[in-house]
């Protein structure tokens, strides 16, 4: 399970996933939104909590937080860089091998 | 002695940079609030004079960016170019200052002399930052100054530094490397800019680079025939094939790597907290399970303060209104003159003063709640459900407010950016069933529905829900369409607002509503008040003798109200609401209504000459019950009629200064009216087959 090198969309992270932003796919005013608010090739954005009807998802980035629906989270394409503890945590526990013991 | 010399400085900043508290510092109470040209966003300016020299200050509303997206953006970025401010001051939020200086380096590119203030400097400190400051500021080519504009700490260095940098000139221009393959399309668009069509009004380098940038703003300047125009968009396709990337992507690339190259050079980052207040504050403000009642417990809060504790303001007021009313029907000699000045003149004032005591305590709740961020959180929280029916996150508190008054409702969605998003929540917001309309549901629920009076109340309620909901989706479908509004939002942290601050933001939203509706609500009442007292000499055809009290006055103000133009107006419509069951005094009724939605009342009780004009009155419920026109499917038909049709003059009023254009107010008086037509009729129609079948 080597995370670091699947890409994956903003919107399927998790609360306490730590990213970096690999491309920008979204067009328009929305992309330009996402720009001017700081979000861009590079940065590290920290998935902070859900909304509590699901949607949309707070995010923390360089010192500020900003909101995001998920269908504008969709277009961001970033790279993890870490999970959530509770679930390796969780995997530890099944027995399974993680990445540093391998 | 000489003239004092004049300085201009424009504001500008991020929203939540603390720009209009340190507006507020810097300009005392000498402020004066009007609106950009043609646009309904305020333009705020105020003076100071420091060591002689007069400074005005003009607070540019707060924007991310400057480029062509957004209102906002453009009226900033137009400002600057157009009025060419002396020094154009950059509010930063310390504690965010890399997003922060993405503005800043807009402004740069624009030419403008700069000057930084480092605000919310002590939050910074706190976080564990150490600004060089004047590293920082050489490096932007200018001076930075910290301050804390809550605690009006750092105003005379500002204002000192705003004096030495007009004194000493221009900043030092600093540019941006935008990468080799960029750098030769701006060359060679530079090269070829000695059109003089622009007069030297912008930088060369900023035309260039905004032409590679497919910038709307200058594209519609320079006419899409231009030759640069194909130029430009030449050279972007050549790149972006080359670097496998869309041009804003590669500029805003540029652009952050430059911003974090200076604060890397010019910033100490030590060990920073973990979880800071506003973290922990959120765990349970926006908590999966607490968040919601949370929220709808504030919600009521807000609700409860600003209608129930206004009601005894509002009670004040229409007493003081009454004596008042009083004195001069007894001072002046009873007749045409002394019935305006009382029921025209003194009611309209009353209709303008009697929303004060609700739009200050609402809006004090409101600035209350904006400024110390937790508005973001409730549109965080609304926004699923919202966005499911067209609109956005910030539009639930406004139209939760219209169920108290829809004035102070609509006067609320500026807090909404996005002008198609505001103008639809606007346009819905007459839907939510105002306070003034439950008399009129209590008086015909109670008369005709005893048994089952409050549920048949809730429907209504309901049904102006359902209709709300449905009037979004529709808007957003077909006049509004294809425009995907962002929700992106920040969630700033929290802070608490000082009074002063809290109160400023209050006063003003009450002062707009005095001087701009104010004024018209009394004209149109004024108008309305005519309508119902000058008499068209024509004869009653109808052979319904209200039913009531023999007195000779209830006679004659009944019989006055028909001859009156209002009078006539309702019978003039007659044939239009008949289909829908009414009849021509129901049309007064409706007319009256117009002006204020509980006048249908009052109306009603004048028509059918009934004394006591209270709700609860059983003189005229027995009044209503004995006309044989009137059933109980007529009584709920016209219950939802009231609830949908046209709002009062007051919000039409609200309506036509928020949107900045007649044509809404007007289009919202017209769909309302038809909207409420229709669904009448259907029911109407409906309910008498339906029991006419059941007979």
């Amino acid at each position: 399970m080597n995370s670091s090198l699947e890409n994956i969309t903003l919107d399927k992270l998790n609360p306490g996933d730590r990213c970096q932003v690999v491309r920008i796919l979204t067009k328009g005013a929305i992309r330009q939104r996402i720009l001017d608010m700081g979000i861009h090739q590079g940065c590290e954005i920290e998935v902070e909590r859900v909304a509590p009807l699901g949607d949309p998802v707070e995010f923390k980035l360089k010192g500020f937080h900003i909101s995001l629906r998920k269908e504008e989270a969709e277009g961001i394409i970033v790279s993890l860089i870490a999970e959530r503890k509770k679930i390796r945590y969780r995997r530890r526990r099944r027995g399974k091998q993680s990445p540093s013991t391998s | 002695m000489s003239a004092a010399k004049k300085i201009t400085v424009a504001l500008a900043g991020n929203p939540n940079s603390g720009k209009s508290t340190l507006f507020n510092a810097l300009t005392g109470g000498n402020q004066h609030v009007g609106n950009y040209p043609g646009v309904t966003v305020e333009k705020k300016s105020g003076k100071r004079i420091h060591h002689g020299y007069e400074i005005t200050f003009i607070d540019l509303p707060g924007t991310y960016s400057l480029g062509s997206y957004t209102f906002e953006e453009k009226i900033a970025r137009d400002f600057i170019i157009s009025e060419k401010p002396d020094i154009v001051v950059d509010v930063i939020e310390t504690p965010n200052i890399e997003r922060n200086l993405y503005l800043a380096i807009q402004i740069l590119e624009l030419g403008s002399s700069m000057m930084f203030v480092l605000n919310m400097f002590d939050e910074a400190k706190k976080a564990g930052m150490n600004v060089n400051q004047p590293l920082f500021g050489e490096l932007l080519g200018s001076t930075a100054v910290p301050a804390i504009a809550s605690q009006e700490k750092g105003i005379d260095a500002i204002l000192d530094s705003i004096v030495e940098t007009f004194e000493c000139g221009k900043t030092k221009n600093i540019q941006i490397n935008y990468g080799h393959e960029l750098e030769a399309a701006i060359s060679t668009l530079i090269a070829e800019l000695d059109d003089d069509s622009f007069k030297g009004k912008y930088p060369k380098r900023w035309i260039a680079l905004k032409l590679l940038e497919k910038d709307a703003g200058i594209i519609s300047m320079l006419g899409d025939k231009h030759p640069l125009v194909a130029k430009a968009q030449q050279w972007r396709n050549a790149i972006e094939k080359m670097l496998g990337s869309d041009l804003e992507l590669i500029i805003a690339n540029q652009r952050y790597g430059f911003i974090a190259g200076i604060c890397r050079e010019s910033i100490q980052t030590t060990e920073k907290i973990s979880k800071t207040p506003t973290d922990r504050i959120d765990t349970i403000l926006t908590n999966r399970i607490l968040g919601f009642p949370i929220f709808l417990f504030l919600m009521w809060l807000i609700f409860q303060l600003t209608f129930k504790l206004g009601a005894y303001p509002v009670k004040w007021i229409g007493t003081g209104l009454g004596y008042l009313s009083v004195f001069f029907s007894q001072l002046l000699p009873h007749g045409f003159i002394s019935s305006m000045i009382t029921d025209g003149i003194i009611g309209g004032v009353g209709g303008v003063v009697v929303f004060l005591p609700n739009i200050l305590l609402l809006f004090l709740a409101i600035a209350f709640l904006e400024d110390t961020g937790y508005m973001a959180r409730a549109a965080f929280i609304m926004d699923k459900i919202m966005h499911l029916i067209g609109l956005h996150g910030k539009s639930f508190v406004p139209m939760f407010m219209g169920f108290g008054c829809n004035v102070p409702a609509i006067m609320a969605t500026r807090t909404l950016e996005n002008p198609r998003d505001r103008l639809t929540t606007m346009l819905v917001i007459p839907f939510m069933s105002c306070g003034a309309r439950l008399p009129v549901y209590v008086l015909l629920a109670g008369a005709f529905f005893p048994q089952y009076a409050g549920n048949v109340i809730f429907i209504v309620y309901l049904i102006g829900i359902l209709m709300a909901i449905l009037m979004a989706l529709i808007f957003k479908r077909f006049i509004f369409k294809g425009l995907s509004a962002p929700f992106v939002m920040e969630l700033p942290p929290y802070r608490l607002p000082t009074l002063k601050s809290v109160i400023l933001h209050m006063w003003r939203r009450v002062y707009f509503y005095i001087k701009k509706a104010g004024t018209i609500i009394l004209m149109a009442s004024l108008i309305v008040w005519l309508a119902t007292a000058i008499q068209i000499p024509t004869y009653s055809n109808h052979n319904n003798t209200p039913q009531g009290h023999d007195s000779l006055t209830d006679e004659t103000s009944s019989k006055r109200l028909e001859n009156s133009v209002a009078g006539y107006f309702g019978k003039l419509i007659e044939p239009i609401i008949r289909p829908l069951g009414f009849d021509w005094k129901i049309g007064i009724a409706l007319t009256g209504g117009f002006a204020a939605k509980e006048i249908v009342v009052s109306t009603l009780a004048t028509i059918y000459a009934v004394e006591e004009s209270d709700v609860k009155s059983p003189e005229l419920r027995e009044a209503l019950k004995d006309d044989p026109t009137f059933t109980p499917l007529i009584a709920f038909c016209l219950m939802v009629f009231t609830l949908l049709y046209s709002p009062c003059i007051a919000t039409i009023s609200v309506i036509y200064r928020e949107a900045g254009s007649l044509k809404w107010a007007l289009f919202a008086a017209a769909y309302t009216t038809i909207a409420a037509w229709i669904v009448t009729f259907l029911i109407f129609q409906i309910g008498k087959n339906t029991l006419g079948a059941l007979n």
